[in-house]
């Protein structure tokens, strides 16, 4: 009876078990240095020696590292462009999926072809913008956290609109043409039958870009300079900048403080996450 | 029967917004022409065009859903993307930024060079008249003149030699003849002056004058004839201040008298245009004898010093001496002082418009555009002009980028390495991802907790893993200390790139998990049940249906994650930063990809080579779009649209 039990799922457990310790083992390191003493990663033993709140509490009251403002920085930030390329995605979106008009297949392969090419590279252009902008329209220009939402905007823009192309293609059309039917215009079509239909997706695609923004690091970087503008990401990169084990302590309570609500939205939600990371590319 | 109808709400609703919109964007757009910014600020009157135009009117349904998404793609990508592909057939890098106008600019500036003398001047900016505009200096020269010393009557006999044997270490033996001085006798050199007793020297006979003492030779009448025109411009020490000169040569010595050199000054007012003596009578002096005001000049407050900096600090005043000669201003006056600080300059590199060339007015170098973004000098084509400009050169950055050693060959091993490293990325987290998925894909015991756990990583923002995992995989990092290893993780190129890999596939395993793990439920049971029907055992069903069933499904997501992987940036980056190096020096490094490496390329080593970066960046585009365009061909998307 074991035997037989053991033979058919005994490999399960070895895979399961497996991955799970490959999976928790760097964020168990996390979480013991996050509460050690000491300001190295560089623990010698799984089992923790001491527990002590240091860590935290120097994020909180050390003047040199404003951590709620950085989470504040990044929550705004990702917060503001998750929704609002959303909310300029899925028009897009829908126009590209549902209306006719000339150029839409040249217009769709623009845009996927505009998508492709790695942000990364117009970093400097991008620079020389926005310092221009800085000149005219201070609030919105470089080393500003306003220019920064202007920037990922534009950059979330192609992904966003593929994406949830893919999500619209999956509504069915029947629905479209019986409002259509019963007279309703492209724009009462979109806001009356599609984007209530469209909500769940819609809030999906919102979080994935939340914390697709929440992990940029480069624009980031380089456009906010100032201690107290910086993001979270680049904030407790500052920790530990480059040269590793130097402040790893404060670095694995900001990182686990940080990733928490993350990982609590993301536990909540996967069922829907699961299905939007599929739908956007993988037809029938 | 018409169910929709028009909302009165949702008009008043749009023309707000669009008003709103509008007037944002005109307020920008005036701002941007304020400051110069023609080419933002026609953009955004284009950007006011499209909303009226598709907002305010019907003409285009279509464009009411595009206009917003559209604008911001083609401010922050397309222009973005567009300058930097054009960036790749120009020679643009560190040395070659600006523009032609401005190189040209800049070398007219900084193509000065201080006279012959470093003459210098402490001087009192003011302006020239009545305008505050005609900036000017007052300024004092000091003219060394030499004259009788006041109130030192005595005159020495003196005869000329030399000390300890050295002919060049000229020396006077002086003797007071006449009584007139406290020294009976003394021996001078130029800078020393040793007083003598009677005892220390030898007379002549005839006129007790003295003629030896101890080191000193004197010169014979031979080789005094030969330095005869030499000897009127010899000074020898006198006490402290003065110094002693000889007259004529009577019988062979020479009559010493004692001098002394003043500085007296001469002032002048100069300006742009013009170099103007003026007579002392015209000026008020310092303590010290400099000019502080004069008739004419009126100096300038600290203020309008402040508001004139700019140009005071280019300004070219005249000199004494003609063009190409002038007197720059070095430092304004610090304050609580008078005097600024200048020197003489020569403006030693010019300009010619015409000829479109550089010529130094001292060498008589000529410098001529070489069509490469420099001045370079016809003669000795080494020597350039720096700063350079920003030149179209039309492939030979592409062209470098296969001919070019130094930059070819790390770039294949790095093309190499890119193509490996996505490739081996993709496999490796799905084969495990899909592993897993098989090995959940029953209601085993704790399958919740298995998969809650496994997806953490997934869950987790992986910024802060990929530093955390750095951290631990650093020589004296967690994993060393925990299991007693001495490996060299991140700084050996094999054992660097195994760990990309090893953190990729953490980073990555979960998401083909979760996407397997959905598919294998789409997979009708039906199909594999009657295979076992049929006969077929766990693993053919396995291999023969659930395979290819499931690679069938996911291959587009498989290409999707190799172009992803293929410009994994903030992996390479944060991890080991592409390194280790592949020789001292060199940027690009062992576990580099394309886009790091060109990251890197372009903006963080010492000399920033834009333009290569951008070739480079063409090349990783066309690879990622073809790559794209043949996975979504092959699946399909875009037949819809036919």
């Amino acid at each position: 009876m074991f035997l037989r039990w053991f033979q058919q799922n005994s490999w399960r457990h070895f895979v399961g078990l497996f991955g799970t310790i490959f999976a928790i083992f760097p964020l168990y390191l996390v979480v013991l240095a996050s509460f050690s003493p000491s300001q190295s990663l560089q623990s010698t033993s799984f089992i923790p020696r001491a527990f002590v709140l240091d860590n935290f509490t120097m994020l909180f009251t050390d003047p040199t590292v404003p951590f709620l403002l950085w989470m504040k920085n990044s929550a705004l930030i990702a917060g503001a462009v998750s929704l609002l390329s959303v909310i300029i995605g899925a028009a897009s979106a829908f126009a590209f999926s549902r209306l006719r008009f000339k150029g839409k297949r040249v217009g769709l392969q623009a845009l996927l072809l505009v998508q492709m090419f790695p942000s990364v590279l117009a970093l400097s252009a991008i620079y020389v913008i926005m310092e221009r902008v800085f000149v005219f329209a201070p609030e919105w220009g470089l080393g500003t956290l306003g220019g920064l939402v202007l920037v990922y905007l534009g950059g979330s823009m192609g992904v966003n609109i593929w994406l949830m192309k893919g999500f619209v293609d999956s509504i069915p059309l029947e629905l479209d043409e019986a409002a259509k039917v019963d007279g309703a215009s492209a724009m009462q079509t979109y806001w009356q039958i599609f984007v209530p239909l469209a909500m769940p997706i819609l809030s999906v695609v919102t979080l994935l870009s939340f914390i697709g923004l929440f992990n940029e690091f480069i624009l980031a970087r380089m456009f906010l300079p100032e201690t107290e503008n910086r993001t979270i990401a680049v904030g407790l990169q500052g920790f530990i900048g480059g040269q590793y084990s130097a402040n790893w302590g404060p670095f694995a309570a900001g990182s686990l403080l940080a990733s928490v609500p993350i990982i609590i939205v993301f536990m909540t939600l996967q069922r829907y996450i699961i299905g939007g990371l599929t739908a956007g590319s993988v037809k029938g | 029967m018409r169910i929709f109808k028009g909302n009165i709400y949702a008009v008043i609703a749009k023309l707000i917004f669009v008003t709103l919109a509008m007037s944002v964007l005109g307020y920008l757009m005036l701002a941007a022409f304020g400051t110069g910014d023609t080419n933002i600020a026609i953009f955004l009157a284009v950007c006011i065009l499209i909303v009226a135009f598709a907002y305010l009117t019907n003409i285009s349904i279509p464009l009411k859903f595009f206009a917003p998404g559209i604008m911001f793609l083609i401010a922050f990508v397309i222009v973005p993307m567009v300058f930097t592909l054009s960036m790749s057939v120009f020679k643009y890098q560190t040395g070659n930024m600006l523009s032609k106008e401005a190189a040209v600019a800049t070398i007219d500036q900084q193509g000065v060079t201080s006279d012959e003398n470093e003459t210098a001047y402490d001087v009192v900016i003011g302006h020239y008249g009545e305008k505050t505009s005609t900036i000017a200096i007052l300024g004092s020269e000091a003219v060394e003149v030499e004259g009788a010393a006041p109130g030192v009557t005595a005159k020495f006999d003196t005869v000329l030699g030399y000390l300890d044997g050295d002919k060049t270490n000229l020396a006077v033996l002086a003797t007071d003849t006449w009584g007139d001085s406290q020294y009976a006798y003394f021996l001078a050199t130029p800078t020393v002056f040793t007083p003598l007793t009677e005892e220390q020297v030898t007379l002549e006979e005839v006129n007790y004058s003295a003629v030896e003492t101890k080191g000193f030779t004197r010169f014979t009448k031979a080789e005094l004839s030969a330095m005869i025109e030499t000897i009127p411009g010899l000074k020898f020490k006198y006490e402290t201040r003065y110094f002693l000169k000889l007259g004529a040569p009577v019988k062979g010595s020479f009559e010493g008298s004692v001098n002394q050199s003043m500085s007296v000054y001469t002032y002048f007012i100069s300006t742009k245009d013009k170099y103007r003596i003026v007579p002392a009578a015209d000026v008020v002096k310092d303590g010290s004898g400099m000019a502080i005001k004069a008739k004419n000049f009126t100096k300038f407050t600290s203020s309008q010093i402040a508001k004139y900096s700019e140009e005071i600090g280019k300004i070219h005043l005249a000199y004494k001496k003609p063009a190409p000669y002038f007197i720059g201003i070095e430092t304004l006056p610090s304050p609580g002082t008078s005097f600024a600080y200048s020197i003489v300059q020569i403006k030693n590199i010019q300009y010619d418009k015409k000829a479109d060339t550089f010529t130094n007015v001292l060498s008589g170098d000529v410098y001529k555009d070489d069509g490469k973004g420099n001045f370079r000098n016809i003669k000795k084509t080494k020597d350039y002009l720096d700063p350079g400009w920003r030149q179209g050169v039309w492939f030979e950055n592409f062209a470098s980028l296969l001919n070019d050693t130094r930059i070819r060959d790390p770039l294949i091993q790095v093309f190499i390495w890119t193509i490996a490293f996505a490739f081996l990325t993709v496999i490796t987290q799905f084969a495990l991802g899909l592993l897993v998925a098989i090995a959940m894909d029953k209601k085993i015991r704790g399958r919740g907790i298995y998969r809650s756990l496994m997806i953490l990583p997934y869950a987790m923002p992986s910024i802060m893993s990929i530093l955390i995992w750095g951290g631990m995989l650093d020589t004296n990092g967690a994993i060393n200390s925990l299991f007693n290893l001495d490996v060299n993780w991140l700084q050996d190129p094999w054992m660097a790139k195994f760990s990309v890999l090893l953190v990729n596939l953490w980073l990555g395993f979960p998401y083909f998990y979760l996407i397997a793990a959905g598919s294998l439920q789409a997979i009708p049971k039906e199909l594999a049940e009657s295979a076992g029907i049929d006969g077929a055992n766990p693993r053919q069903i396995f291999r023969l249906i659930t395979l290819p069933l499931l690679l069938r499904m996911l291959t587009p997501l498989l290409v999707a994650s190799f172009a992803f992987n293929f410009n994994n940036f903030n992996i390479i980056y944060l991890l080991t930063g592409g390194g280790p190096s592949f020789e001292f020096g060199s940027v690009a490094g062992a576990t580099d990809i394309l886009i790091s490496y060109t990251y890197k390329l372009a903006f963080d080593t010492t000399i920033q080579n834009y333009g290569l970066a951008s070739a480079i960046s063409v090349v990783i585009f066309i690879i990622v779009a073809g790559m794209s365009m043949y996975g979504i061909r092959k699946s399909k998307v875009l037949d819809d649209f036919a």
